[in-house]
């Protein structure tokens, strides 16, 4: 539960953050508040399924791997909805960042996800 | 005439001081080692075959002495089950009156020619702190070990530790064991086993005695004499150059005044995990340019993660803004 837990914080604040990133795209300004909605929305779910993942595979690289592989699918799944306006469909600025967001959620719940050695025992 | 040669007079007096084993179960292979009133042998146990040590005195001891030492030795070992200390099998008489005890044989090299061996830093420090371990259990059982040294650590073919030779083991806990430890360590007394420092109360090895040991002040000494034979056995096995927060946790625990120690070895066990997982140690105090590069080094690879993830957003942004 705490990897679970951690995974799906990180997941929410790293998302928010990446979608805040869209401010600086005057083009899509005025729909931040639905890209962050949903940029963090996808990470929860990213979060969510390396948290279960990490549970079961103790792996810290196959872990962080996971989440690259699981950011990213969902940000392909994002990236699959062109541009309402333009019609443009922007893989490589949604696809990069979203991966990068999966490896940092990934590594991140395997190497401070652990219980401390003095629990452990 | 035929002189005999140095070969065959040393072959005749290892057979004549070889043990009369005929009286119990053992049967010699070989002597082991030897002490300063006792020698340990390897002997195989038929019945269970198996070989263990069996370590007995030189010489059948008229007052019974040291006969009492060796058996107070062995109870000692007995009340500390514990992986990282070898356990005791038997104790009883051979047939000319000598006592002895068995224990559980350990092969491979002392700590002492294992450390040269031991291909990291943190290697040697985890192996320490089983040591530490072994001897935080001891104490809680109210024994202290007072000759705490290379020499007196085995490390088994797969890693293992155990803490050898008790001879020298004070009890703590109990009024009882302290009127038999003054009886023990009265002057005069020899340790078993174990070289002493000369004659007197002073018992243990130079340079892993804490002060008040080696002053023989008995009634000074707890948990915090083996914590300093602790931090030296901790300096010998640092080898190389020294990260100074592992000099300072030496010095905490070789401080002259107990009162300036560990308080006992699990906190020195605790500094040690301290300084491996990357924390702070608390012996060593830190500025802000020491603790940035140690919080780097323990954070490296997300420290890198979260700045190519934060050069690849920029980078996007710079060049789809174009």
């Amino acid at each position: 539960m705490r990897k679970i837990g951690l995974a799906v914080i990180l997941g929410a604040v790293l998302g928010a953050f990446d979608g805040l990133t869209a401010w600086f795209e005057p083009s899509v300004r005025d729909q931040i508040g639905t890209i962050v909605m949903l940029s963090s929305l996808k990470s929860v779910i990213a979060g969510l399924l390396i948290g279960i993942f990490a549970c079961y595979v103790k792996k810290r690289v196959a872990t962080a791997v996971f989440g690259l592989a699981i950011g990213l699918f969902l940000a392909y799944l994002v990236a699959l909805q062109p541009d309402p306006a333009t019609g443009e469909h922007f893989y490589a600025q949604i696809m990069v960042p979203g991966a990068l967001v999966g490896l940092i959620v990934g590594y991140a719940t395997a190497r401070y996800g652990e219980k401390p050695a003095a629990q452990a025992a | 005439m035929s002189w005999l040669s140095d070969d065959a007079l040393a072959r005749l007096r290892s057979a004549a001081s070889a043990p009369d084993l005929s009286g119990t179960r053992y049967r010699l292979l070989g002597e082991i080692g030897r002490g300063g009133m006792s020698t340990v042998f390897l002997v195989e146990d038929p019945s269970l075959g198996r070989r263990v040590a069996l370590k007995v005195l030189d010489v059948p001891d008229g007052t019974e002495e040291l006969a009492a030492r060796l058996t107070r030795e062995a109870r000692v070992l007995a009340r500390l089950e514990h992986p990282g200390i070898a356990p005791v099998h038997e104790v009883g008489r051979l047939p000319d009156g000598r006592v002895y005890y068995t224990m559980k044989f350990v092969e491979g090299p002392r700590l002492d020619s294992y450390a040269a061996s031991a291909a990291t830093l943190a290697e040697r420090l985890r192996l320490f702190q089983r040591i530490g371990e072994a001897v935080a259990f001891a104490h809680d059982r109210g024994v202290l070990h007072r000759d705490l040294k290379p020499e007196n650590v085995m490390v088994g073919p797969f890693g293992e530790v155990l803490v050898m030779d008790w001879g020298l083991a004070k009890l703590l806990d109990s009024p009882a064991t302290h009127r038999a430890e003054n009886v023990a360590d009265a002057p005069g007394t020899e340790s078993l086993g174990t070289p002493h420092t000369g004659h007197g109360a002073v018992l243990g090895t130079p340079g892993y005695m804490a002060p008040e040991q080696a002053r023989g002040d008995v009634t000074c000494l707890d948990a915090r004499t083996d914590v300093y034979a602790l931090g030296a056995v901790l300096h010998y096995l640092l080898i190389g150059r020294v990260p100074a927060p592992l000099l300072a946790i030496c010095r905490k625990a070789m401080a002259e005044s107990p009162a300036d120690r560990y308080p006992g070895a699990l906190a020195l066990n605790a500094e040690v995990a301290r300084y491996l997982d990357g924390r702070r140690v608390e012996a060593y105090p830190e500025g802000l340019r020491r603790k940035s590069a140690r919080l780097y080094a323990r954070h490296k690879i997300a420290f890198w993660l979260i700045v190519t993830y934060l050069a690849v957003r920029g980078s996007i942004l710079f060049f789809s803004g174009r």
